[in-house]
């Protein structure tokens, strides 16, 4: 692969157009081609409505043609790749590779059975570099020997498990023995090592840092990770499945509500269970607003980081408005215990101020000045150029999602490229930087704030004006074995979570893709050649979530 | 004030109240200052008194891997910056001690400071405490040359590298003394200013990061008695900084006569030039990002060249000695 071209229709340092320009989009293929093209791959598809995605069993052999066909044939990157151990074949293990289309197309969802009691698998990481984190999570949860796979190394355990934790079987306690893991070893004169963390001087979530340093510049970063694994997937294992939403909110706290609707999404494609459009344009508003104030918290994070203090109290004052105005619909800053299978867990309409529209009308012209202030400053602006660059080649090969491939110039968004809920029929416009460094990424999440903004007013307006209290609904129990996929753009970028659900309406197996288990090899690569003090300010502006990478 | 050694006694003791009794005040108006610009209320302005307070009665803790470097270099540091108080004429004329030490004295016990404290950081062991250490002495190593070039810039119109010397002739002179390479000396000094104290843009003090760290990556190891030490030697060498660039700048007000009122007057408008200096800190430092570390090589070199061009242009208008 060679750095394709830059298109050149904008100056670099200009902010992106907010507006997804027509043509923007190559042409996709439509599921009737996607299925000519697996045909020509020698495979059968069958369509899967509860996932929107063209279904293949493929064998082991066969794994890695089929895949990279997919991936590089229908130009649909690998979104996900998971093992579940299926309760109506014991002892096997189902490895399923999920490739996510752009609207008109569909995707495909791979699966691949793999026999007792030595499963093996053809790493695809050789090809698609991104999918090395998968596999070597699939190897360390499931005890599947993925052959080829360069890096052996565990992902998210730290401590020896007897047998891996997901794997079918009594579960697993580990046994107090250490993983032995050893860094990617940099050598040469003047080099030295520079650890840092897992415990920071700042009140944020653990994992370590070791940077090759030669001076103050880095050669090399590597993070560890693992340090909040909570053993999460497990945790859904058994539970009803109108219940789980509890366990996918805490996946990444700050993006509660995007984790409980991906989840409700999930399940109520696999059941069939219709939302009340009404309740679809409450939880629209209700992740505008979760977005809305994310981002306001990175925006001011990084002004923080630059050392300006002052920009920052005003960003977070904004961001406090805006949770404080989620707490007063939901009852909790987070949103939490509000999104739910079905529609909302609580009354949210009676709670809406009815001069909401105003509000975030105010928000938008706040931000925007904001950022004009900023952006006038020369010691700001010296700060956040051509620091911590992610080159869109870089971001395409590594499968980079969310703001963080939009600011390297991938205009990609789930609200566009895959409605769900309220945005099906809405416009949604997509902001894109072309320079990739943390200019670029604030401009980026300072448009998507006032897009945000706009699409809530919209919601506002679209809410019908029936505020008749809500039942409680339960999911039927649909008799049979069941799965979905559910997607969410969550302010990090796309949230996935794919369900299994038995005949008995319980949970069997739950797969939860955070956006920031692609996202994290981003600050490896955004810190490379720059200088040790700079590290901050990128990690910050990238923003990746831990305890998402760790589950 | 001839012959009486009471007199520069009591002067000397005054100086040494002043200093180390109101720095920490001046930190706490320079903090509310800042958390004012951020709409926050800000600590307290006796926070600094009560902060020291309970450190002095806190002992130390050494890495075991420390050696007697680490137990010492606190004292040390904060002694070099007491020796430095009474280079600088605070509100007498002439200085209490009189002919003993110049400034360029003074760029040695700042040096001094800096080198005890980038040593102990070492000692310890931390990869923080080297980082910090390699950035604070490369920083001192430019800075260094500038303060000398500087001074010789202040001190050649009066031809003496005595801060008590240069300020005489300035409230001699009146009006008179403020020319243009008087105005490019004081540029320069407040750019060196800025590095020497280690405040924004150059050093962040407020941060958490401790890869941004400068100063406080070197101290991280240290608590009780020690850092009391450090972070009050740190409150007054920001006052030595700015109380010798008001006695080089503007030294009207300071007392040539002994008369304890006159004194008393001259306390008055040292210590309001002193709180102004660190409230034009204060709303400084809330208007700027921290910059790239490698830009303070550019400040630095900024200075210098405001320095040669006070030198020059005392030359050629004729105001050298």
């Amino acid at each position: 692969m060679t750095p394709p071209a830059e298109e050149g229709e904008e100056p670099p340092l200009e902010p992106a157009p907010a507006v997804a320009l027509a043509g923007d989009f190559p042409s996709r293929p439509t599921p009737a081609e996607e299925r000519r093209s697996l045909g020509a791959l020698g495979l059968d598809p069958v369509w899967d409505p509860s996932e929107d995605l063209w279904r293949v069993d493929v064998p082991p052999e066969g794994w890695v043609a089929a895949a990279v066909g997919a991936s590089d044939a229908l130009q649909h990157p690998l979104s996900t790749l998971f093992g579940e151990a299926p309760r109506e074949a014991p002892g096997t293990i189902r490895v399923h590779a999920l490739f996510l289309g752009i609207r008109p197309s569909g995707g495909v969802h791979l699966r691949c059975a793999l026999d007792p009691p030595r499963p093996t698998l053809p790493t695809l990481s050789t090809t698609l570099p991104y999918v090395a984190p998968f596999e070597r999570e699939l190897t360390e949860m499931f005890g599947v020997d993925v052959s080829g796979l360069a890096d052996r190394r565990p992902l998210l355990l730290h401590e020896h498990h007897p047998n891996p934790p997901l794997r079918p079987g009594p579960a697993s306690a580990p046994d107090g023995r250490r993983v032995e893991y050893s860094f990617r070893p940099v050598e040469g004169e003047g080099i030295y090592e520079v650890p840092v963390g897992p415990v920071h001087a700042g009140v944020i979530e653990p994992g370590h840092f070791r940077f090759q340093v030669v001076g103050e510049k880095i050669l090399n970063l590597e993070a560890r990770l693992g340090y909040t694994h909570k053993g999460t997937e497990r945790l859904f294992e058994g539970k009803p499945s109108d219940l789980g939403s509890i366990w996918a909110e805490s996946v990444s706290g700050d993006m509660s509500l995007a984790g409980a609707a991906a989840y409700a999404y999930a399940v109520e494609r696999a059941l069939d269970v219709a939302v009340p459009p009404g309740d679809e344009v409450v939880r629209g508003l209700l992740l505008e607003t979760e977005r809305i104030a994310f981002l306001l918290g990175d925006v001011a994070g990084i002004a923080l980081d630059v050392g300006y203090a002052a920009g920052a109290a005003r960003a977070n004052r904004l961001r406090e408005a805006a949770y404080q105005t989620l707490r007063a619909a939901t009852g909790s800053r987070l949103g939490r215990g509000t999104i739910g299978v079905g529609g909302l867990r609580r009354p949210i309409r009676g709670n809406l101020d009815p001069d909401l529209a105003t509000t975030y009308a105010r928000w938008r012209e706040a931000i925007g000045r904001l950022r004009d202030e900023w952006l006038g400053k020369s010691s700001v602006v010296d700060r956040l150029e051509g620091t911590g660059e992610i080159s869109r080649w870089v971001a395409e090969l590594m499968h980079f999602v969310g703001p963080v491939a939009r600011a390297s110039g991938l205009r990609i968004d789930l609200r566009h490229d895959r409605p769900y809920g309220a945005y099906v029929g809405t416009e949604v416009r997509v902001p894109r930087g072309l320079t990739g460094d943390v200019r670029a990424r604030l401009v980026v999440k300072v448009e998507e704030i006032v897009e945000s903004c706009r699409l809530a007013e919209e919601f506002l307006r679209r809410l019908p004006a029936d505020r008749s209290p809500l039942e409680p609904r339960r999911p039927p129990s649909p008799g049979e074995r069941r799965s979905g996929l559910g997607w969410v753009e969550s302010p990090r970028g796309e949230f996935l979570v794919h369900v299994t659900i038995g005949p008995d309406a319980r949970l069997e197996r739950v797969h939860v893709r955070d956006p920031s288990f692609l996202n994290w090899p981003a600050i490896e690569f955004a810190v490379r050649g720059a200088i040790l003090p700079d590290f901050p300010l990128c990690n910050k502006s990238l923003n990746l979530s831990y305890s998402g990478y760790d589950r | 004030m001839s012959g009486s050694f009471l007199a520069p006694a009591l002067a000397l003791v005054g100086e040494y109240l002043l200093v180390l009794g109101l720095s920490p005040l001046l930190l706490a108006v320079l903090r509310r200052v800042k958390a004012r610009t951020q709409g926050r209320i800000g600590p307290p302005l006796l926070q600094p008194y009560r902060d020291l307070w309970k450190w002095m009665g806190k002992d130390g803790i050494y890495a075991s891997s420390a050696s007697w470097i680490t137990r010492y270099a606190p004292a040390i540091s904060f002694a070099a910056l007491l020796a430095a108080v009474p280079l600088v004429p605070w509100f007498v004329l002439p200085t209490p001690l009189g002919p003993f030490g110049d400034l360029i004295l003074l760029v040695g016990l700042l040096g001094l400071s800096r080198f005890v404290i980038a040593l102990a950081a070492l000692d310890g062991g931390s990869t923080f405490g080297g980082m910090g250490s390699s950035r604070e002495m490369w920083m001192g190593a430019l800075a260094e040359p500038v303060f000398l070039l500087v001074i010789f810039a202040f001190g050649s119109p009066a031809g003496s590298t005595q801060a008590g010397a240069i300020a005489a002739r300035g409230v001699a002179l009146g009006i008179a003394y403020a020319n243009p390479p008087l105005l490019l000396a004081i540029v320069a000094y407040v750019l060196l200013l800025l590095v020497e104290t280690g405040r924004l843009p150059v050093d962040n003090p407020a941060t958490h990061l401790e890869l941004t760290m400068v100063h406080e990556a070197m101290v991280l190891e240290y608590t009780g008695r020690d850092l009391a030490l450090i972070e009050w030697g740190r409150g007054f060498k920001l006052a030595i900084m700015f109380g010798l660039l008001i006695a080089l700048a503007a030294p009207w007000g300071i007392s040539t006569s002994g008369t304890l009122l006159l004194v008393g007057l001259a306390v008055g408008i040292v210590v309001g030039k002193l709180l102004g200096a660190h409230v034009l800190v204060g709303r400084l430092e809330a208007r700027v990002a921290k910059w790239r570390l490698f830009r303070v090589a550019d400040l630095l070199t900024l200075a210098a060249v405001f320095a040669f061009g006070s030198l020059a242009l005392a030359y050629v208008i004729g105001g050298g000695a």
